[in-house]
């Protein structure tokens, strides 16, 4: 039994190396990309829409109107970084009902490399937004003795929410593990629903955060 | 727990370009579609709009029309109803006249028939009367009808000498000298005698007497003196008898005369 399926490698060569993990989340991609592409090609302007394109719509547009919840008033502007942090998490998530299926979202390496995206798009599009100058006087707000605070601040909300996420994904993960070898029957079956439902739930905490992060980041006198 | 630092790089790797087909492929197309399918539903509710604001103000005008048009078809029916009635009064009024007109032709038949049944009863009686005074004359008396006229006529000849020969030499003085005795029948050479007789006596003038027979007379005999006229007939017999059977005929309920009179008034 392994605690994250990095330690699963498939292919290595030197460094490189191609890991559970990446492997699962190319076909998570490919399945996302391919199932994208097939609703979105039969999309239609009409009143009369198709039932996946109806699905889709309102999945993109709750996004939409969470981002904007949240103080974003374009939410379009980051309907691509951040829908894509729901749906990757939810849908890695979400694929725990299939036996076998490693949830890339219960490797470290992926949460980490997600807060890092969240780490750098924050000050990324807040830069852009307000300038640099703007952004960098955030640090110092309210007063200057707060700038290593502010810094250490950045950094520690990444790291919570990396942690956070690999912590209950990878625990729903070993809790059922055990469990099948505990009582193999009921009882895995009653926590992998509750993981599914926590997968949701996580990946709606940490798109929330992220949110709430680049919202921060953009507008300094809304969010505090 | 270690962390994987290739792994790291390959997930930021592999997120980012998950991002950007996410994006060309999922997020564009969907937003693209939703704004079209806005901006359809606004063209479309915009449209309606239009259309609506033009079925309300074409709803008004056929309102209005509506109206006009019944407030022209009252015009009209009762613009027809007077007509109506007026041509029902002109209707009656000509069904009066009618009336009043076949009534009047009727009056006239009736009368007419009135006229001509007196006439051929008269006619008929004075035939009968005559054929009756005749025979009783001649069963009873033993004397001519024919006779007894010129009897009687001589007789109102004398019986009014006085007065008649002043007139008679009046006008005999005044006027030509010639007589005229004209009867319904051939008078006998005795009867003129007698008849000359009496005149002469009348008469101072000479006087020259010319007899004519005449179907216009009834019965008769007249003496014609240019003008003037002594006469006798059983005329004044049959005015009298006449005048009686007006009495009797206007005496008739009018229902009756109708009845009798129905099949001739023309329809």
């Amino acid at each position: 039994m392994h605690l994250s399926p990095d330690e699963l490698i498939l292919w290595q060569y030197g460094f490189f190396k191609l890991n559970n993990t990446i492997v699962t989340t190319w076909i998570l991609m490919a399945v996302l990309v391919i199932v994208s592409i097939r609703i979105t090609s039969h999309l239609t302007t009409d009143t009369d829409i198709s039932r996946q394109q109806n699905a889709l719509e309102v999945i993109i547009l709750t996004i939409c109107s969470q981002i904007k919840e949240v103080g974003i008033q374009k939410p379009r502007q980051y309907l691509g970084f951040i829908g894509t942090i729901f749906i990757f998490i939810a849908t890695a998530n979400l694929f725990t009902i299939f036996p076998g299926y490693e949830p890339p979202t219960g490797s470290v390496s992926t949460t980490f490399a997600l807060a890092i995206c969240v780490f750098i798009a924050s000050p990324v599009y807040g830069i852009a937004e307000r300038g640099i100058v703007d952004y960098l006087k955030s640090y110092l707000q309210p007063t200057p003795i707060m700038l290593p605070f502010n810094i250490i601040s950045e950094i520690s909300r990444t790291f919570a929410l990396a942690i956070r996420l690999f912590g209950n994904i990878m625990s729903g993960e070993m809790i059922l593990a055990i469990l099948l070898v505990i009582t193999p029957f009921i009882f895995p079956i009653v926590m992998s629903l509750l993981g599914l439902l926590t997968g949701v739930v996580q990946a709606y905490i940490f798109t929330i955060l992220a949110t709430v992060y680049i919202a921060a980041a953009t507008s300094d006198s809304e969010i505090t | 727990m270690a962390i994987d630092w290739f792994t790291v790089s390959a997930q930021i790797v592999n997120f980012l370009i998950l991002v950007w087909l996410l994006n060309r492929f999922l997020y564009k197309p969907i937003l693209n579609a939703i704004d079209a399918r806005e901006q359809r539903i606004s063209a479309q509710l915009e449209e309606a709009t239009a259309i609506k604001a033009t079925a309300e103000q074409e709803h008004e005008t056929y309102q209005r029309n509506i109206a006009e048009i019944k407030q022209k078809r009252t015009e009209l029916l009762a613009e027809a109803v007077q007509q109506a009635e007026s041509e029902r009064q002109r209707l009656i009024e000509e069904a009066r006249s009618e009336i009043a007109r076949l009534s009047e032709q009727w009056q006239q038949a009736l009368a007419s028939q009135q006229h001509s049944l007196q006439q051929q009863l008269t006619r008929r009686i004075q035939q009968e009367v005559i054929a009756i005074a005749r025979k009783v004359l001649a069963d009873l008396a033993t004397v001519d009808l024919e006779q007894q006229i010129s009897t009687v006529f001589i007789q109102r000849l004398q019986q009014q000498s006085k007065q008649l020969a002043k007139q008679f030499n009046a006008y005999a003085s005044s006027h030509a000298s010639n007589a005229l005795i004209r009867s319904t029948f051939e008078l006998s050479e005795q009867q003129r005698l007698s008849i000359e007789k009496s005149i002469k006596s009348l008469v101072q003038h000479h006087i020259e007497i010319q007899y004519e027979t005449s179907s216009d007379l009834l019965c008769g005999i007249e003496l014609l003196v240019d003008s003037f006229k002594i006469a006798w007939s059983i005329d004044d017999y049959l005015y009298r008898m006449e005048s009686s059977l007006n009495e009797l005929f206007q005496q008739l309920p009018a229902g009756e005369e109708l009845t009798s009179q129905n099949t001739n008034v023309p329809v």
